[in-house]
């Protein structure tokens, strides 16, 4: 508990260093709408040639809030810009929860404050998926499931289908996120994706929206060549709790990878209530 | 015709009762059979994760193996074995369970004391030593 309280202050100081004290006019103007010439100013910085100002600006919440949606095209551009700093720079809680020591990066940030904003970057968000980017793509995905509009499942579905894998990926979990089950046909699909990763997040996916008619797809990825891809699979078998399940993941205690059998362990004993 | 309708009350009566124990996603023998081998897996997470999907199972079939495991080398193991023991309330467990109440370590002598309290009791609800064995792989933002 200690340390987390440290680390939280000493992630504040880094932050303020880097964005809190050069935006603090404009702290002022979170209830209303900003002015254009505060506007301006975050744009430049938004713009501005040091990943770290640009990301240190897209950590400020407070400013991306359901009236800043002047800055939306500012962000959209942002979205491709894959350039890493230190995850210091940005105060970010999951980050902290899944003990992900991960670089950030502006086109990441810009997607958290695309989200932050609202509903109203729900249609620039989707246009996104279509960038020539590949990081942008991604990004947008992410975006979509994280904003947890149901109209995104249609867009996503064409992503699955993206020529970049980590497009492919972060589609699977934006669907998985937006737990509907017109998604479980499409990621099914995606099970047979080239890419493990992929159908990684795929097999989250299905198990986090919980359709048992997933059950006899996830059984064959049980004998998927990739282990990640098996223990997965185990997984949402278990969290979809279907005793069809049983006979594979029984098979899958045998499993030459211990990880597979404890997942399968777990998913039996799930099954089991 | 009443000695028909005495045998379909019986039955009627029998499925009742089996589903009422929550034996309608019973899962087949041959896996209580696979997870009690698996107690024996060389890694302690597979041992471990099998006790407890054991004690969720809760089959007279797998006591014996679970008894076996009681000398597990691995202590969390061995508590996750205890609860599953307490869980399936088989009075063939109490005499193994009795001795575990004078085991070196505290918490395994904890475990024997709640999984004996258990077995004794009439139900309730009766901790987990570890109550969140589900490591989800992965749910990934980024």
């Amino acid at each position: 508990m200690n340390s987390i309280t440290l680390r939280r202050l000493h992630v504040t100081a880094a932050s303020c260093l880097t964005a809190l004290c050069i935006a603090v006019p404009i702290g002022h103007a979170q209830q209303s709408t900003p002015s254009a010439k505060q506007l301006s100013t975050v744009i430049d910085m938004l713009r501005s040639s040091d990943p770290v100002v640009r990301v240190g600006v897209l950590c400020m919440r407070q400013i991306f809030d359901s009236n800043a949606t002047a800055l939306i095209p500012t962000l959209i551009e942002l979205l491709n810009d894959a350039e890493p700093v230190s995850p210091e720079v940005c105060r970010e809680d999951h980050r902290r929860w899944w003990g992900e020591e991960q670089p950030v990066t502006p086109g990441q940030e810009a997607a958290r404050a695309l989200v932050h904003i609202g509903i109203a970057s729900f249609d620039p968000l989707v246009k996104a998926l279509e960038n020539t980017g590949a990081t942008a793509r991604r990004n947008a995905a992410w975006a979509l499931g994280a904003l947890d509009d149901q109209r995104a499942v249609a867009p996503l579905f064409a992503s699955l289908r993206d020529t970049d894998p980590a497009v492919r990926e972060q589609a699977s979990w934006a669907l998985g996120a937006l737990d509907d089950s017109r998604a479980v046909q499409p990621l099914i699909g995606a099970l047979r994706d080239a890419s493990s990763a992929v159908r990684r997040q795929a097999a989250w996916a299905l198990g986090a929206i919980d359709d048992a008619t997933a059950v006899d797809a996830l059984v064959a990825a049980l004998k998927d060549s990739d282990a990640r891809v098996r223990e997965q699979s185990a997984w949402a078998l278990g969290a979809i709790g279907d005793g069809r399940a049983s006979p594979g993941l029984t098979l899958a205690l045998k499993d030459g990878e211990s990880r597979v059998r404890k997942q399968a362990a777990w998913a039996l004993g799930a099954i089991a209530d | 015709m009443q000695t028909s309708a005495k045998i379909l009350a019986a039955f009627i009566l029998v499925m009742v009762v089996s589903s009422g124990r929550g034996e309608a996603q019973a899962p087949p023998a041959a896996t209580v059979t696979a997870l009690a081998e698996a107690l024996k897996d060389s890694d302690a997470d597979v041992r471990r994760q099998a006790a407890w999907a054991l004690g969720r199972i809760r089959s007279e079939q797998s006591i014996d193996a679970l008894l076996a495991a009681l000398r597990d080398t691995d202590q969390d193991v061995r508590k996750q074995v205890i609860w599953a023991l307490g869980r399936i309330r088989s009075p063939k467990a109490v005499d193994a369970l009795t001795a575990a109440l004078k085991d070196a370590n505290n918490e395994v002598r904890r475990s024997a004391a709640q999984a004996l309290a258990q077995i004794y009791s009439t139900g309730g609800g009766y901790p987990n030593p570890n109550p969140n064995p589900n490591p989800n792989p992965r749910p990934r933002p980024f």
